[in-house]
């Protein structure tokens, strides 16, 4: 039998953090009215904490810090808009749609990220909402691109390779469903849907009032390919084949951590695999997988 | 600082003693100290004027009832109501009985009591009477004026001969009152810029009038000297020489405008303000402007002329004496006399081609355009008028930045015929001045825009440049630790490059001591976006503020102005429940009441 290690519980008091999520009422905070404020194209920092749950967050433009500054003008505040796109897949209906949004509130560019999605730079304030709404307008959102939660779910990039990769696909999505904050509040204040209220536990199921202490990363790789850095990832799953059919994955674990630099306490793992689920269990496996980070 | 309620000194004392006393080292403070008691002691009483305003000394007893001389001025930047302080005093001190009061404080049931009625009157913007002018102006005018065959009435009239309705107020009032029965003792005067001399000849006749008739009672006091007593050491003839401690263009990279703000040193100049007045600094004409317009003439730079029996040469004058930029009516007149050009007679033969053409022009179009001119360096120079100063809107608070004085400059250029034509001052102050070097200031007082006492509340409408004087007011307020509540109405173009002075108002939000502020950006979507939109948006609540006794200031643009009290009367209608015409009435009473207060330009 294997001897159970009990990990001692953490010293101190709740971070900041910690607290701000859990007044926050389910990633509310002041966020709505901090963005009708005309007076200012920034939002404060609480709220900005906030904003990375909603897959965006405020920049200035550095080179015009000083200037500005100078000139008795706040700087140059604009948000960063990251996509929550599992698989890193758009139709070609969307990819045009981001083009458009790119020049119509951007700054004109389209990054690609290293997690398979996209992001909008020099979204100014009064314009976040559209951009948000249009964004959504072609199926896709944000929900959850930054932020303490479960972050963009990596795969295989084509999923037309075969159907087994097409396969693989689909299950990056289903985890990435699953695995979404509950809260209504992106669609409050993006969206305009109607305010629920409603404070139970029950909002969020698996993250609870609190979320996660930091940012939780899944990838999937279908051997022979690891185009995803398979070890690298908080969940790595391995694709098994049988008989040209998938029937499951090899589960890794490790990743980041939540590594926090110049705190020695906390460092990065290379994944371990610690043992096969079948492709039915993989998305519980996941969330429960997820909940030991949680706690 | 010495105030009339810390003191036992009214208002223009006060404001005497003050100025002077900035000046004083101490040696001669103590001096002035021993001298005074010395004479005190002494039994030698140092006279104190009695409080002037509305008191009619009697001073003969031996002769018949002395009769009543009243002076109304309508005044906008206060020039009008020096100048009517003034001769009061003076007719006051040769005996009279004399009334000196704002047309606002006039209560028109007076009208039929008046004996003698000196009417002195600046013109606003395209004609307009200045406001606290403007419901005298409107009942005069209005069918409820009564007959006025009793009274006897002069008029001097303050203007700007650049501006098509040249003294028109003057003029409106002079022909009413004429209509209205009353018989001129003295032919109206009409005074450009450089006012003091023509208005010291006015009041000369007027007083000769006065006490050459008969039914007026003279006491036996002789007339003491009647020259213009200037309450400012420094003014346009001797101006302070301000160096420049600070330049900034408030304005971002990528913004259609460009806004200066200036800061001044004032150190050892004595030199004192009041939130709401306004520098005016002498600018310098453009080199290469000057440089063009004299190889246009085919003048030599170098010939002299004479200029107020002064011999300097025709760049100097130019450059730093004469006016050049601005074409006004009468000037284009005056050129007409030294060419024969077929086009120019033409063109100011129709008062609308001319009005369309001086607009935004200048001398240079005109010499180059309709040459030949017969004419000489001297008669040349003799056309024009000399170079007047502009005025600023003082956007900082001694208290706050003693010894300093701020303004909010914004930058003009515009293109005509393909040329491009500069502000004089403001480009002068963008592109000619830098830290350190010095700039030919004065100041210009602004009785009617005045913050009220610590505890009533106020409402700010100032976009753009507009929004200068509630700086100053912002800062006062809170080195005064007002109890007041401020709340700001601002717009410009785009919030990102143009929100001038961002910071200092988020900061004052954030203290507390700007209660509420309402910014309007016109170019940031697709419809235009006014402060007036911003006003309607809170229309309640701006009611409210109004009932609770606020005072409403608006700055800026004259166009903005006449918006905003039209957004006025609409939120007072809707919201107080009042037909069109109750609501000009509250305007008006607001008005009286100096709760509506105006720095228009």
């Amino acid at each position: 039998m294997t001897k159970k290690v009990v990990l001692p519980p953490q010293e101190g008091k709740p971070s900041d953090v910690e607290e701000m999520k859990a007044a926050s009422n389910y990633l509310r905070g002041t966020l709505e009215q901090s963005m009708q404020d005309e007076l200012t194209s920034g939002i404060p920092d609480l709220d900005n904490r906030l904003m990375k749950f909603h897959g965006s967050y405020l920049q200035d433009d550095r080179d015009q810090r000083l200037e500005r500054e100078r000139k008795k003008l706040e700087p140059a505040y604009q948000f960063m808009v990251r996509l929550r796109m599992p698989a890193g897949v758009a139709t070609s209906k969307q990819w045009l749609k981001l083009d458009e949004l790119a020049d119509k509130y951007g700054n004109g560019s389209i990054k690609l990220t290293t997690r398979q999605t996209i992001q909008f730079h020099g979204i100014l304030k009064w314009n976040m909402k559209k951009h948000m709404q249009e964004i959504n307008s072609v199926l896709l959102d944000t929900i959850a691109a930054c932020g303490d939660v479960n972050r963009n779910v990596m795969c295989n990039a084509n999923p037309y390779q075969s159907n087994l990769h097409r396969e693989v696909s689909d299950i990056a999505s289903q985890i990435s469903q699953h695995l979404l904050p509950r809260t209504n509040a992106y669609y409050e204040i993006w969206l305009d849907h109607e305010k629920v209220v409603d404070t139970q536990e029950e909002q969020e199921p698996i993250y609870g009032a609190l979320y996660l202490p930091r940012k939780f990363k899944i990838g999937i790789a279908v051997p022979p390919a690891n185009d995803v850095d398979v070890f690298s990832q908080d969940i790595g799953l391995i694709a098994v084949v049988e008989k040209d059919e998938l029937i499951g994955f090899n589960v890794a674990i490790g990743g980041g951590m939540g590594m926090t630099h110049g705190d020695t306490k906390t460092y990065p793992q290379l994944a371990r695999v610690i043992g096969f689920v079948a492709k039915e269990k993989i998305v519980d496996v996941c969330e429960k997988i997820m909940t030991v980070q949680r706690d | 600082m010495l105030e009339v309620n810390n003191s036992p000194f009214n208002e223009k004392q006060v404001q005497q003693l003050n100025e002077l006393l900035a000046t004083l080292t101490t040696q001669q403070k103590i001096w002035l100290t021993g001298f005074l008691s010395a004479s005190v002691a002494s039994g030698t009483v140092v006279e104190v004027p009695k409080a002037t305003q509305g008191e009619a000394a009697p001073i003969a007893t031996n002769e018949p009832v002395s009769k009543n001389i009243t002076i109304l001025y309508g005044s906008q930047t206060g020039n009008a109501q020096k100048l009517a302080e003034n001769f009061g005093e003076q007719l006051k001190n040769v005996g009279f009985d004399v009334t000196v009061q704002s047309m606002s404080d006039f209560k028109t049931n007076g009208l039929k009591k008046l004996q003698y009625l000196l009417v002195i009157a600046s013109t606003h913007g395209e004609g307009e009477p200045p406001d606290n002018a403007i419901s005298f102006h409107s009942f005069l005018h209005g069918k409820r004026a009564p007959k006025l065959e009793h009274v006897k009435f002069a008029v001097l009239s303050l203007g700007d001969s650049s501006y098509e309705y040249f003294c028109q107020t003057g003029k409106d009032f002079d022909a009413q009152l004429e209509k209205l029965g009353a018989e001129r003792i003295v032919e109206r005067v009409d005074c450009d810029l450089d006012y003091a001399e023509p208005a010291e000849k006015w009041f000369e006749a007027v007083k000769e009038k006065l006490q050459g008739d008969s039914s007026v009672q003279l006491s036996h006091q002789e007339a003491t000297a009647t020259v213009l007593q200037e309450t400012v050491t420094y003014n346009r003839k001797n101006p302070f020489s301000a160096e420049i401690i600070e330049k900034i263009n408030l304005n971002a990279e990528g913004s259609n405008k460009e806004t200066i703000h200036l800061e001044l040193s004032l150190e050892n100049s004595g030199i004192t303000f009041e939130p709401g007045d306004s520098l005016a600094i002498i600018p310098i004409n453009n080199e290469n402007l000057v440089h063009s317009l004299i190889s246009a003439l085919k003048f030599d730079a170098t010939t002299n002329v004479v200029i107020d029996g002064e011999s300097i040469t025709l760049e100097e004058a130019l450059t730093k004496v004469l006016e050049i930029t601005l074409l006004t009516k009468p000037l284009m007149r005056k050129l007409a006399d030294y060419t024969e050009n077929k086009e120019f007679h033409k063109l100011i033969s129709d008062e609308e081609s001319v009005k369309a053409y001086i607009f935004g022009r200048d001398l240079l179009d005109v010499v180059e355009t309709f040459g030949p001119f017969k004419w000489d360096a001297q008669s040349f120079v003799n056309l024009l008028r000399k170079m007047p100063a502009r005025q600023y809107s003082i956007s900082s608070s001694l208290s706050a930045y003693p010894e300093e004085v701020h303004v909010t400059v914004g930058v003009v250029r515009y293109e005509v015929d393909e040329r491009e034509r500069l502000g004089v001052c403001s480009t002068y102050i963008a592109d000619q001045l830098e830290v350190g070097d010095k700039v030919q200031v004065y100041i210009q007082q602004n009785p009617n825009f005045r913050l009220p006492n610590d505890e009533t509340p106020i409402i700010m409408i100032g976009p753009g440049t507009g929004v200068a004087p509630f700086r100053s007011f912002i800062q006062e307020r809170e080195e005064r630790g007002a109890t007041g509540e401020n709340w700001l109405f601002f717009g410009d173009q785009h919030f990102v490059t143009d929100f001038l002075y961002q910071k200092e108002w988020l900061d004052y939000l954030k203290s507390g001591v700007l209660t509420k502020m309402d910014v309007a950006f016109s170019r940031d979507q697709p419809e235009k976006v006014y402060v007036q939109h911003k006003m309607l948006k809170r229309s309640a609540e701006l009611y409210e503020w109004l009932e609770r006794g606020a005072v409403v200031y608006v700055c800026g643009d004259k166009g903005m102005a006449k918006d905003v009290e039209a957004t006025l009367l609409q939120i007072i209608e809707k919201e107080g429940n009042k037909t069109e015409e109750e609501a000009k009435e509250y305007i008006e009473k607001l008005r009286s009441e100096k709760r509506y207060q105006r720095d228009v330009y």
